[in-house]
């Protein structure tokens, strides 16, 4: 009985605060919890908004910028003290910047690969070589923003000094998970609708599909898993705040939606050489920068096999897969990424900090 | 579709394993005064396990399926134009009758919507400032700044400055730069 009404109960206050997240439109910035390792504000401009973290004693000379996602609030790589990505990197000696990206209202639905790419991480890139007095700068993205950086890297390869990828969704043909069958049912029209309907795709909708990629996990499993977990110690806390960012969706601006869907999904664009940003082809031959391609060897999210073909795509000469034995969301919060995955990624861009 | 399908079997095997052997055994076992309570709870453990594995597998199955991937498809979007057809026939109707009678539109909402979120926006970055500056309150003039960040050649650069150190270290490597 104590099962059953405990596993309601938390079944309630997901249901409420699902509710709740509809109500208040997902991801306000407002809404984040407090950050685990300080940052200052340095710049604002387009849809981008650029944190600095001071490393508890610097060590390196590149400062690294994160590219966080676009579709849910970048507190997951800082959740709890021992549980940060950023927090490690710090305390590993980088100077390191992080892109919070503003969610998109109707008049942003213009805004696509160009506007992101050329425009707001440029603009990023800029402001950490002003401010480090610096012409190249390391860069890693996470999910959509690896795929950013990867963007961004081909465009403007001169200002990369290393390139870390992680879980960067780069072959999209890759249909071993299946969920991406019902992004292969979604048509074209159908997407425009939903651009010309709602201006971009609401945030509601980017929650609705991260749901379907498990609807046993967030319908039933993980409420049970709560009750299973409850006298782990910090476990409730760490679950509040995990569905706290689950429920921290974005709008996908209306361009860049359109083309996610149709060319990176549907036409697997990037991967066959065919995609243009603002008129120049994405020629990933062009990338001559170390790159260390990060993957998560569970990933449920962006199926392994999608991004471990990228290092044969790049024109760099270092070039290498790291495999790691974790899920999507595993290679920045779990205990064994954080103890044994960022320290050979920091190790990694320490030897090529020269 | 045939390896969800063997998957799908290997996890109905032990499913059945798990619920119509290992937990009853387990029950009689208690039953019998033979057993204890941790092995039992631990059967019915693995038995919801295996049962929400044959559910996942399910599902796998549902989504791989080509005639659901097409209805699926083809009710989302049937469902798309029926919103987009109910939402030009109420702006059709209530965009007449709203302003006659002194109401705004639906347009107009959510243009005043978009700019009260960005106006929310604007003013927690403001509202953040104010420690920051405190921080900063010791340190020598920022009016220079601005000019100094005219220099730099970004698209629409906007120095939030936060608390001052960070920018006047860069702003005075921009001007060495300059010099140079």
């Amino acid at each position: 009985m104590s099962l059953l009404s405990e596993v309601a109960g938390f079944w309630m206050e997901g249901a409420m605060r699902t509710m709740e997240a509809f109500g208040q439109g997902y991801g306000s910035p407002q809404t984040d919890p407090p950050a685990t390792t300080p940052y200052e504000v340095v710049y604002e401009g387009g849809m981008v908004r650029l944190r600095h973290y001071q490393p508890v004693e610097r060590r390196h000379k590149t400062p690294l910028l994160i590219v966080y996602a676009l579709i849910k609030r970048p507190f997951i790589l800082d959740l709890q003290p021992g549980k940060s990505v950023v927090e490690s990197l710090v305390q590993q000696g980088f100077e390191v910047y992080m892109t919070d990206w503003l969610p998109p209202a109707r008049k942003d639905s213009w805004r696509g690969f160009d506007a992101y790419v050329n425009g707001d991480v440029a603009d990023a890139v800029r402001v950490l070589q002003i401010r480090e007095g610096t012409e190249q700068i390391n860069l890693m993205g996470y999910c959509l923003g690896a795929l950013l950086t990867l963007l961004y890297t081909s465009l403007h390869s001169d200002s990369v000094k290393n390139l870390i990828t992680l879980t960067v969704p780069f072959d999209m043909g890759v249909r071993d998970l299946p969920f991406y069958n019902l992004v292969d049912v979604v048509s074209d029209d159908a997407v425009e609708l939903v651009t010309r309907i709602y201006g971009n795709c609401p945030a509601w909708m980017v929650n609705g599909g991260f749901n379907l990629m498990a609807p046993m996990h967030h319908a039933l499993d993980k409420y049970v898993g709560r009750y299973r977990n409850g006298p782990r110690e910090g476990y409730a806390e760490m679950f509040e705040l995990f569905e706290h960012w689950m429920r921290s969706d974005m709008p996908l601006a209306g361009q860049l939606y359109r083309e996610m869907h149709q060319l990176i999904f549907k036409r697997n664009a990037l991967k066959n050489g065919d995609l243009r940003i603002a008129d120049e082809v994405v020629d990933l031959g062009r990338i001559t920068c170390p790159l260390l391609n990060v993957v998560a060897e569970q990933d449920d999210v962006v199926h392994p096999r999608s991004s471990f073909g990228l290092v044969e795509h790049v024109g760099s000469e270092d070039k290498r897969n790291l495999a790691f034995p974790t899920g999507h969301i595993g290679a920045v919060v779990s205990a064994g990424a954080i103890g044994k995955l960022w320290p050979q990624v920091g190790q990694w861009l320490a030897e090529r900090d020269q | 579709m045939s390896g969800t399908k063997s998957f799908l079997a290997q996890e109905l095997s032990k499913f059945f394993e798990a619920a119509w052997l290992d937990l009853p055994a387990e029950a009689g076992k208690i039953l019998f005064g033979t057993g204890d309570d941790s092995r039992l709870r631990k059967a019915g453990w693995k038995a919801y396990d295996a049962w929400i594995s044959v559910a996942n597998e399910l599902t796998n199955a549902v989504y791989s399926d080509p005639i659901i991937g097409g209805a699926t498809g083809q009710v989302m979007e049937s469902a798309l134009r029926l919103r987009q057809i109910g939402g030009a026939m109420a702006a059709a109707f209530f965009g007449n009758l709203w302003p006659s009678i002194g109401l705004p539109t639906h347009s107009e909402m959510v243009a005043v919507r978009d700019e009260l979120l960005v106006l929310r926006e604007e003013l927690a970055a403001y509202a953040a400032r104010p420690l920051a500056a405190a921080n900063s309150a010791d340190t020598d003039s920022q009016d220079a700044l601005p000019g100094i960040w005219k220099g730099a050649q970004l698209n629409g650069y906007r120095a939030t400055n936060c608390n001052g150190n960070g920018m006047r270290r860069s702003a005075n490597q921009v001007k060495r730069d300059v010099a140079a």
